[in-house]
């Protein structure tokens, strides 16, 4: 956002210094992260999956170069349940990443990039770098109150993060720092043994994905021209540099473990009424698992409450499906009942309300079903 | 004494202002406008520059407050994308709100503890109870009374923090809601 227009000294990276030694200020800094992360992860946002959390601190870990290790800095990686596109750093090296990002990559190798840009910012100190340009002056106001603007659904998200967390997340650093921390971060991924051509393809992935939506979103990962940017520069860099480079992707691996995130970040979105979304997760997640019964019934729940011509039929084939991969699910009748109801198709809308209070005699909405049996004619 | 009177005349004007903010309430409420009627408890005051809705406390909002409002069905809801639709049912139409609810970036540990379907106006229509904290750590617990009629929405809420105010006050609302009358037909 162009916040930082004049360049301060540059600092040491911490891989040319001999150890990790702070700066006051960058201590303060360092005390302020530890003090927003602490909020950050006691709060609801964080989403909990050994698994995947294990997997995407592995690939982290594979990232760091050797001329930081050993020298006081080490990185984390932690996933907030979070639709929106968005991942930051803190300056301490932990980074959070947003599920509805994650959600959006196709391969290892695309969340090494994210990852790889992130762990630049944080060797190369830019987050100190960024707040000696903006301190005392007023983009440091503009910034904090950018982060309180209510952003609609999940976005207010930023004001929680406190002013370190809004600041890297919902503004970036400056142009020179961002593109830095592209140079930097694509040179990871190659020595971690990726596919750098997979790094612009995520955030042409992204920009499309943002240009579906009808909504701005807040967050840096998530406005067009910052990833324009991104694809501006790894087509360059890989152009000029790497242009035979390649590597793995490691596709599978990625969507057997990450699977699971894209499901439950799929029912966030269909929450928020974010359909194509919603639809486009649960699509992917049937990929992996075509014989799923819940994400069948997630898709037909999609297509129940979006309602749009013919969504009436495919909810219902996407009930039936979900019933034929296991017969003791009791929602899909629930909700087949519920469209033949509507339909006035009252002897089979109660043979389904039947079957699922049959299944789910202690559903907690028991009340609404039996209310819909009384009122429905016998014949 | 000019500094004087104009003193003076400040604090009237403070004084008719607030009078103005603050109004007590009870008996029968009549909204022609929004087709409603209900009993407001005593001792309750309404906030008037709430426009559009009806909104009363006793102590003070952080500490209790009842609402009820009508909207225009297709409009917006502030969280979620999804509507309320014509001929939704009730259980539809709750698990909007439930959306809306869980989209809420501003709550934390958003819970529902209930949700039934309910009578409201003689009207089919459901009952919510929800938890959720707030941005303080306040431990927040309310309940939503919530009827579609054919081109509005009305929303009755009643919340308060959890501890200690929310069942003191919980019976007058209930009072309160078997009260509420629709003025034309459901399906006006």
């Amino acid at each position: 956002m162009g916040m930082v227009s004049c360049a301060t000294t540059q600092l040491p990276s911490v891989g040319e210094m001999e150890a990790l030694q702070l700066q006051e200020d960058e201590k303060r800094l360092w005390n302020r992260s530890d003090e927003e992360q602490r909020r950050l992860n006691n709060s609801s946002y964080i989403y909990e999956d050994p698994v995947i959390s294990a997997y995407v601190n592995e690939v982290a870990q594979n990232l760091i170069p050797q001329d930081i290790r050993g020298k006081g800095l080490s990185f984390q990686v932690k996933i907030i349940r979070n639709p929106l596109l968005n991942a930051f750093a803190y300056p301490n090296g932990v980074i959070y990443a947003h599920t509805g990002l994650i959600s959006k990559m196709e391969n290892e190798a695309q969340l090494a990039a994210l990852l790889g840009h992130e762990m630049s910012h944080v060797t190369h100190r830019h987050t100190i770098e960024n707040y000696r340009s903006v301190k005392n002056t007023t983009a440091v106001l503009a910034t904090i109150q950018v982060a309180s603007v209510p952003f609609g659904a999940f976005g207010n998200l930023a004001s929680a993060l406190g002013t370190l967390g809004a600041m890297a997340a919902v503004t970036g650093y400056s142009r020179e720092l961002e593109t830095e921390a592209d140079t930097l971060g694509l040179v990871l991924l190659i020595n971690a043994g990726y596919d750098p051509k997979e790094a612009p393809k995520l955030f042409e992935h992204l920009k499309r994905e943002v240009e579906q939506q009808d909504k701005k979103e807040p967050f840096f990962f998530g406005t067009h021209p910052r990833l324009q940017e991104r694809i501006d520069n790894y087509n360059r860099l890989i152009k000029t540099k790497y242009p035979d480079a390649t590597g793995m992707k490691n596709t599978e691996r990625f969507m057997d473990i990450i699977s699971p995130l894209i499901l439950d970040n799929a029912m966030m979105d269909l929450s928020m009424g974010r359909f194509s979304s919603a639809e486009d997760g649960i699509g992917r997640f049937l990929e992996i698992d075509p014989q799923n019964s819940r994400a069948h019934f997630y898709m037909g729940e999609l297509y129940r409450q979006r309602n749009d011509a013919a969504d009436k039929e495919k909810a219902l084939n996407e009930y039936n499906l979900s019933i034929q991969y296991d017969p003791s699910n009791p929602a899909p009748h629930k909700s087949i009942g519920l469209i033949y109801y509507k339909l006035e198709r009252y002897q089979e809308a109660r043979a389904e309300f039947e079957k699922y209070l049959i299944l789910f005699p202690d559903a907690d909405d028991a009340a609404y079903i039996e209310q819909y049996i009384k009122a429905m004619p016998t014949k | 004494m000019k500094i004087k009177s104009a003193f003076y005349l400040l604090f009237a004007f403070i004084l008719c202002g607030c009078v103005a903010t603050w109004v007590a309430v009870g008996g029968k409420y009549k909204s022609g406008s929004e087709n409603y009627t209900v009993e407001l408890p005593e001792g309750w005051r309404q906030y008037t520059p709430a426009k559009g809705k009806l909104l009363i406390t006793k102590d003070g909002f952080t500490l209790q407050r009842i609402q009820i409002v009508r909207t225009k069905i297709d409009t917006e809801l502030t969280h979620t994308k999804k509507k309320f639709e014509k001929g939704m049912l009730p259980q539809e139409a709750a698990e909007v709100v439930i959306d809306n609810l869980r989209s809420n970036p501003n709550i934390l540990n958003q819970d529902i503890i209930e949700n039934m379907p309910a009578q409201v106006g003689g009207h089919p229509g459901f009952k919510i109870v929800y938890t959720y904290q707030n941005k303080s750590g306040l431990n927040k617990k309310g309940v939503f009374f919530g009827l579609l009629t054919r081109d509005w929405w009305y929303e009755m809420i009643y919340e308060a923090p959890e501890r200690h105010y929310f069942p003191k006050d919980l019976p007058t609302f209930e009072k309160m809601i078997e009260t509420f009358r629709l003025i034309k037909d459901a399906a006006a």
